[in-house]
């Protein structure tokens, strides 16, 4: 089904074996507004350094789950990846074509194969239009289907597809509980037959009960489309279930990736030990004995220095001050810290000995 | 000691849609040094539930029925100025939004401070007529630390107890200066301002990121001990329960439908949407595999049937069900259930017959509840 809406055919195969998605070096700042005074003086412009170089590559079909605290950059980098931001600087490619570069009039293109699910479904979808129309626009817009007839017949196959009746499709995006307004959410994106899905937090206001129906939902879909999806939460545990592979994001930066496996099970930066530690569980078992790491994040506007973490970090010294670098710990690991090494840790399972 | 005794708490609202009934017979006690968890989806009731415990529901809401005895006392019967004088004196207070709690153009300090004022801790430096007139909204003041010392000083200590550090000059800064960690800390210190028996906390971490969220959850519970409060958790998240109470309460459509010690409702659970909700959160430390949705919504709660709120979504649901609500049965020592099948449930299949996959089955389904018949 991607091959009939892909425009050019040709690039498609040519790249097929590069990443769907990827990303180089993609850093996004925001200036701090500042007073009439600072601008008339000309002081330089402080910036928030949202993203903060960021590589990483998504593979067809595959889901990657980019997690991290909130105001660590993981919404703006889905939003620089849709081309709804502009980079500050760094790359963002799309199925072996430069698109964060790309015209308008491509980028609308590509929108046919790009789509996004957002984390608040009452605010997504326009309150005043019928739950037909909402779905039906993206069709409209792309110019996709013969017919008025042949648009509707395929909204009616999405919606229930999503799980939602036919005779709903007259309501009104309020007359719906959240998880079924993100059923809507989720055929409206649908409905141009992507390839590629960034599902921004999409269960985060749902309640538990919910997202499980939610978050299955879109594991089948993914199967049944073959969709490459960027899942971005805050929540580890969602990822646990749903994603392939997980990047950890902190102050703008990428700390550990891995396989979702690897993250989880074997995981080397001290503060993806710190985040898995935090979540509570409901395991008895595990109840009262977790370390909980101190101190708040610091301001993205003044960074630290060299490893970012290094201010909240257990097994931080001088050095980590200094700038470091990325550190292969197998094919798939990647880990942002000097302290951990591949060698020391091979082939243990439990993360290191925190002195 | 039984410090909180709530029993047959009924709130409702009287909508134009119909009467909403929120809360819906609840019995709950908190003992002095307990940690007792309210846990539920949104609309639940568990807000509600404290909000009616504390004569704060506001028309188009009531509380209808049951008594609440605080320390002896019925809050139901007290007047409003006895419970002016209850509420932050003996049962703090701590909601889910520090911002939306925190006045904007006050420093948190003097915040803190005024709280101790209120209930003039400090002879000589309450809270007087002027100020609590609207000519109070004129009286300077920026020199809150000078005029009132005692208090300052005392708000800055409750600081340092709630562990924001260097609390003698955060004390001077605004909310908005705060992270949301920090405001959180600084609201549960303002609760802890007159040293209450009672400390309410409404999903005090929810706004939080998790590793924040395990800090105030820790320090919340040294500063528990340390005053053998007893808390009272409104939390939706099963892990914080897990985590931080002894005892814990599920709501479901306005009523406790399974009430017990954590060990025992988390071990063994009783009610079949204690178990099911159970089975829907996804774990970081153990699962893999498919999570197991509960089917349908969350029920509309005007007009409910006499019969199991949960019923409709179910797996165990059959005819004795429709039959009336289910009363609080026992299931064990201190631990009581509202199902019919309560003597079963442990005998019951983990997973109804072929129950376990059905995201797309239930929307449809699931509807029926709760979008016929009433709109």
């Amino acid at each position: 089904m991607s091959a009939d809406t892909t425009p050019d055919a040709g690039t498609g195969t040519d790249a097929s074996t590069d990443p769907l998605v990827e990303t180089r070096g993609l850093k996004k700042q925001f200036p701090v507004e500042s007073g009439l005074l600072s601008r008339l003086l000309a002081r330089e412009n402080e910036q928030v350094r949202a993203v903060d170089g960021v590589d990483l590559a998504i593979e067809r079909g595959e889901t990657v789950g980019l997690v991290g605290e909130s105001g660590c950059g993981k919404s703006t980098f889905g939003e620089t990846i849709l081309g709804l931001l502009e980079p500050t600087d760094g790359e963002v490619w799309y199925d072996g074509e430069r698109i964060d570069t790309a015209s308008k009039a491509r980028m609308r293109e590509l929108r046919k194969q790009i789509q996004v699910i957002f984390q608040d479904p009452s605010a997504s979808l326009n309150p005043r239009r019928r739950v037909r129309d909402i779905v039906r626009r993206p069709l409209e817009v792309h110019d996709i289907g013969d017919s008025r007839a042949d648009r509707n017949r395929r909204v009616e196959e999405l919606v229930e597809r999503v799980g939602l009746s036919v005779d709903q499709l007259d309501r009104f995006p309020h007359e719906f509980s959240g998880g079924q307004q993100q059923r809507v959410a989720i055929a409206r994106a649908l409905a141009v037959e992507p390839d590629f899905i960034v599902a921004d937090e999409p269960t985060s206001a749902l309640d538990v009960s919910v997202q499980a129906q939610i978050l299955n939902l879109l594991d089948d879909l993914q199967d049944e489309f073959g969709l490459t999806f960027l899942f971005i939460t805050h929540d580890l545990s969602v990822v646990r279930y749903f994603c392939d592979r997980v990047a950890v994001m902190y102050l703008g930066e990428i700390m550990e990736r891995g396989t979702t496996e690897e993250v989880f099970e074997h995981h080397q930066h001290p503060y993806t030990d710190a985040l898995l530690e935090a979540i509570p569980t409901t395991d008895l078992a595990m109840r009262g004995n977790r370390a909980i790491l101190e101190g708040d994040v610091p301001s993205p506007i003044d960074p630290p220095s060299g490893c970012k973490f290094r201010t909240r970090c257990p097994i931080a010294d001088e050095g980590c001050a200094e700038p470091i670098e990325d550190r292969e710990f197998s094919d798939s690991q990647v880990v942002h810290c000097r302290k951990r090494s591949p060698t020391e840790h091979a082939g243990s399972a439990t993360p290191a000995e925190e002195s | 000691m039984t410090l909180l005794d709530v029993s047959g708490l009924s709130t409702e609202f009287r909508t134009d849609e119909g009467v909403v009934q929120a809360v819906n017979d609840v019995d709950l006690t908190v003992e002095a040094g307990e940690t007792v968890g309210i846990v539920g989806e949104s609309g639940s009731g568990k807000s509600v539930t404290a909000l009616s415990m504390l004569g704060l529901v506001d028309p188009p809401g009531y509380v209808t029925d049951g008594t609440v005895a605080f320390d002896g006392e019925d809050l139901r019967q007290a007047s409003e100025k006895r419970l002016q004088e209850i509420r932050g004196n003996d049962i703090g207070m701590v909601f889910q939004d520090p911002m939306e709690s925190l006045n904007p153009v006050l420093t948190v300090g003097e915040q803190i401070a005024e709280a101790a004022r209120v209930h003039d801790r400090f002879g000589g430096e309450g809270v007087d007529w002027l100020e609590r007139s609207l000519l109070g909204n004129f009286v300077p003041r920026r020199s809150a630390r000078k005029r009132h010392p005692k208090s300052w000083a005392y708000a800055v200590e409750m600081m340092r107890q709630v562990g924001i550090p260097e609390p003698e000059q955060r004390a001077t800064e605004y909310p908005h200066q705060f992270s949301g960690g920090m405001q959180q800390r600084a609201m549960i210190a303002m609760a802890l301002v007159c040293e209450p028996d009672l400390l309410i906390a409404d999903e005090p971490t929810t706004a939080l990121d998790v590793t924040i969220e395990a800090q105030i959850l820790d320090r919340l519970a040294e500063l528990q001990a340390e005053r053998g409060m007893g808390v009272l958790l409104i939390t939706h998240d099963l892990g914080v329960v897990v985590e931080t109470c002894d005892r814990v309460a599920v709501m479901y459509a306005g009523q406790i439908v399974e009430q017990g010690s954590v060990e025992d409702v988390f071990a063994d659970p009783a009610h079949p949407y204690t178990r099911r909700l159970l089975d829907a959160i996804p774990d970081a430390k153990r699962g893999e595999g498919r999570l197991r949705a509960i089917e349908g919504n969350v029920p509309d709660l005007v007009d409910m049937p006499d019969a199991c709120y949960f019923a409709p979504r179910c797996p165990h649901a059959h005819d004795a069900c429709y039959e009336g609500v289910p009363d609080h049965e026992s299931v064990g020592p201190d631990h009581v259930a509202r199902c019919v099948l309560h003597r079963e449930a442990g005998a019951l299949p983990w997973e109804a017959d072929g129950a376990g996959d059905t995201a797309m089955a239930d929307g449809g389904d699931g509807t029926l509840d709760t979008e016929e018949g009433d709109r």
